[in-house]
């Protein structure tokens, strides 16, 4: 029971991301290879806040969106001019750049070692050190980041969204300053990564540079185009994907040696038939 | 003096970048998209020469051919029965990068399987190094190999680009493949055979890595993505210019490694790709 | 949006060149479009027609000339610009969202256009219900739920020009708005555009049939190698080339 509620935890924190990653990735087309990148930029900056400061957790977790939200305002309108796929591989260089801060800024961010001993959050007199608890905290940001994501993606924005998506400079012609929502979109996404990151930084007690990984953000891209792009349930879905397939693994008996690398050649098989014989992913309807 | 010391490590960094960068612009200037599967490529090449000459001994030369006619021919293969159908149904290239995404991740887990994921030199370690001194400068038997096999292989390149058939149909459907099609050019079998070409020059820079540097499965692949932000500093189809920039590349990072600390220089290089990648988008823009 | 002044040029082109390498598209081009008039473009291809069209919609820039709006020069002319000038490019090739329904496409240029009010916006109805007669008219009404890419040709040359029609623009640019369609459709374009005239819209058509040029338009122009040969009345100009 409490390997589940560990699960749990992973499983709400990859469905966050995953519904932030489709926003940008499934409604506006803009595949972003970094989403691991601003994930684990997110875990370090509220695990660099809750060891060093004794502040209230919530308001860590707004002090680590407002300090996302500003970096990815520059990264974003950079971005903003990088089109189709050169958009991908410039995401993916922003990844390894992150990832090199991480490691070098060795004074705030410790290097490879990563930070240890972050502490739980604490609620009035209670610290959620029971795992069932912390659940309840990530099933609470969940529902409130689908509901959110879910009003986006309704609304006359994410429609426009869809428009950039499938032709920028037709619904520019229209009169929509696609630029402005392509920052939005960016920016709120950072948003989301930073409330998933301190939610891990906060679950693992430690965070280290290896969650910035390019293959981590390939995987969660991977997960969100598999489920089905611009699709809430795919989202869901691709990080269901993510969280269980390990353990699926484990069960049937594969060595653990292999574990990572089978995952892996799964998951490039997954892709590669996918783009073959169903580009839109399982729930999803957009083709890529 | 130093200075001409580094010079020729950076000349030497440099080739094995020019290797991988003009590799994967041949490539990329007949499919037209990010093909993220040439790492792997070039994993390939490396750890089949482990496999022959230093697990299996065998000798040098035969090793090393079998190393890259296996990776040109691999390459081949992935362009004729997965690039081009993908293709044929009408595929974004986006879709083509993100089924690169997945060729790659196959391959390298493949890799990482059958020979583990621990770093692994094809050099002995057990055997002296061979240097060659000149003129006070020293230089390792495979970095002399390293810088002969690149320079033939650029001249190669650039002669076939210039003056062959083959570089005219490859730049004709650079720039238009429909066009070229109307000209009566097998695109499909230019393509194949760039395909072959350019695996097989990612082979090559697959073993001179394997034995200068050394190979790992999962994280070798920092140097290649570096070779790619060579080629787009220098403009993804423009060969010789990204040759270049490999070259200029190997020698700042060699410098900066000696002046300064290195630990910026992999970060330097990736955010001067994304100013390019920027700036040529600006001047492209309205 | 633009005042218009029904005796002037709206649009004006002054030596207006673009060169695509060693190929001259545009070559000293001059041209004036009058307020309020159908203006049909025509020339061997080649002639530079769509490249003009891209310029003033403005998907591309030119390298040398000026570009009037009603007399005021246009310093910078973008596809962003464009939109405020009120113009609109109907392309020849249908240029949908491809990915999403006939109504979400119509629905687009209808919809309220800054970002914090767009994420309010959650109800279309008042939307719906003005463009219903449009969709009707063209027959597209039926398919609203439709993928846009699942209509055929026809349809998605009329879905694009209701598009335009809709986006309530004051000059709209039509390439070869009959081109591959059926009589019935045609005549459907063709009500259309009698009507966009009777609303007072300006229209540049791009066309290679006489007898529609002949029909629709009060004055044509003939280009031919990037440059204007000559513009007259329809009946003068076809005695002249034949």
């Amino acid at each position: 029971m409490f390997y589940l509620t560990h699960i749990l935890i992973l499983l709400s924190i990859y469905i966050i991301l995953c519904l932030g990653l489709n926003l940008l990735a499934g409604n506006t087309g803009l595949m972003n290879l970094s989403q691991a990148a601003f994930y684990g930029l997110g875990s370090y900056l509220s695990a660099i806040f809750l060891t060093n400061f004794h502040l209230n957790f919530f308001i860590i977790i707004l002090l680590t969106i407002i300090i996302m939200m500003a970096i990815s305002w520059p990264i974003g309108y950079i971005l903003n001019r990088i089109k189709g796929d050169d958009f991908a591989l410039a995401t993916l260089g922003i990844n390894i750049i992150m990832y090199e801060l991480v490691m070098n800024l060795t004074s705030i961010t410790n290097g490879p070692v990563g930070i240890v001993g972050v502490p739980r959050p604490t609620i009035g007199n209670f610290t959620l050190n029971n795992n069932y608890s912390f659940l309840f905290l990530c099933v609470v940001a969940l529902v409130i980041i689908y509901i959110l994501t879910l009003i986006i993606s309704r609304s006359s924005f994410g429609r426009v969204l869809k428009f950039i998506r499938d032709d920028e400079d037709t619904a520019k012609s229209f009169g929509y300053k696609t630029g402005q929502y392509k920052l939005t979109v960016f920016i709120f996404n950072a948003s989301i990564t930073a409330v998933a990151g301190t939610l891990f930084a906060s679950f693992a007690r430690m965070i280290e540079p290896t969650a910035l990984y390019t293959s981590e953000s390939i995987l969660i891209l991977s997960a969100v185009i598999l489920g089905g792009l611009s699709n809430h349930i795919g989202s869901i879905f691709g990080a269901v994907i993510i969280v269980t397939l390990p353990e699926i693994l484990r069960f049937i008996g594969l060595p653990s040696a292999i574990e990572t690398q089978a995952r892996q050649i799964l998951y490039g098989l997954m892709l590669v038939s996918f783009m073959f014989y169903r580009p839109q992913g399982i729930f999803g309807r957009y083709k890529l | 003096m130093p200075i001409f010391q580094i010079t020729l490590n950076g000349i030497l960094t440099g080739c094995i970048y020019c290797l991988i960068a003009v590799s994967f612009g041949l490539s990329y200037k007949t499919v037209k998209f990010y093909n993220l599967a040439h790492v792997s490529l070039i994993l390939i090449g490396g750890y089949t020469m482990l496999l022959f000459y230093k697990i299996w001994s065998l000798p040098f030369i035969p090793s090393l051919i079998i190393s890259i006619l296996l990776t040109a021919v691999i390459a081949y293969l992935i362009q004729k029965y997965i690039y081009t159908p993908l293709r044929n149904r009408g595929a974004t290239d986006m879709a083509m990068l993100i089924a690169s995404l997945g060729i790659n991740a196959i391959i390298s887990g493949l890799i990482a399987i059958i020979f583990s994921n621990q770093f692994q030199s094809i050099a002995n370690a057990n055997l002296p190094t061979i240097i060659y001194t000149f003129f006070n400068l020293s230089i390792t038997k495979i970095q002399l190999f390293n810088f002969i096999t690149t320079t033939f292989v650029l001249i190669f390149v650039f002669s076939i680009n210039k003056y062959s058939n083959l570089g005219r149909a490859i730049s004709a459907i650079g720039d238009n493949e429909e066009t070229a099609k109307i000209f009566g050019i097998d695109t499909k079998k230019i393509i194949g055979r760039t395909a072959f070409l350019s695996g097989a020059i990612a082979g090559l820079s697959g073993i001179i890595i394997g034995f200068d540097t050394g190979l790992k499965p999962t994280f070798g692949t920092m140097i290649v993505y570096k070779g790619i932000a060579a080629n787009i500093i220098g403009g993804i189809g423009n060969l010789p210019l990204s040759a270049l920039t490999s070259i200029i590349l190997g020698i700042t990072e060699n410098f900066g490694t000696y002046i300064l600390n290195s630990q910026w220089r992999d970060l330097i290089v990736f955010l001067l790709m994304i100013i390019f990648m920027y700036c040529r988008s600006l001047k492209n823009a309205r | 949006m633009v005042d218009i002044n029904y005796n002037m040029n709206i649009l004006e082109l002054k030596n207006i060149t673009k060169k695509y390498g060693a190929t001259t598209a545009l070559d000293n081009l001059s041209i004036a479009f009058r307020a309020g008039r159908i203006s049909g473009v025509t020339g061997p291809n080649g002639s530079g027609k769509s490249t003009m069209f891209n310029i003033i919609s403005g998907r591309q820039n030119t390298d040398e000339g000026e570009i009037f709006l009603n007399r005021k020069k246009i310093p910078y002319l973008n596809i962003e610009s464009a939109n405020i000038c009120g113009i609109i490019y109907v392309f020849q090739e249908p240029k949908l969202f491809d990915q999403i329904s006939v109504l979400d496409n119509i629905l687009a240029p209808k919809m309220i256009k800054p970002i914090f009010a767009a994420m309010r916006e959650m109800n279309y109805d008042r939307h719906i219900q003005s463009i219903c007669p449009i969709l009707k008219k063209m027959g597209l009404w039926d398919k609203r739920n439709e993928l846009a890419s699942n209509l055929s040709y026809g349809q998605r040359k009329l879905l694009q020009l209701s598009r335009a029609v809709a986006s309530n623009a004051s000059i709209i640019l039509l390439d070869e708005p009959f081109a591959g369609l059926f009589s019935e459709t045609k005549q459907i374009i063709k009500q259309i555009i009698i009507e966009l005239k009777k609303q007072n819209k300006t229209i540049i058509l791009i066309e290679h049939n006489q007898k529609i040029l002949q029909d629709l338009c009060d004055k044509i122009f003939l280009l031919n190698n990037g440059h204007l040969v000559n513009c007259e009345k329809p009946e003068k100009i076809w005695g002249k080339l034949l």
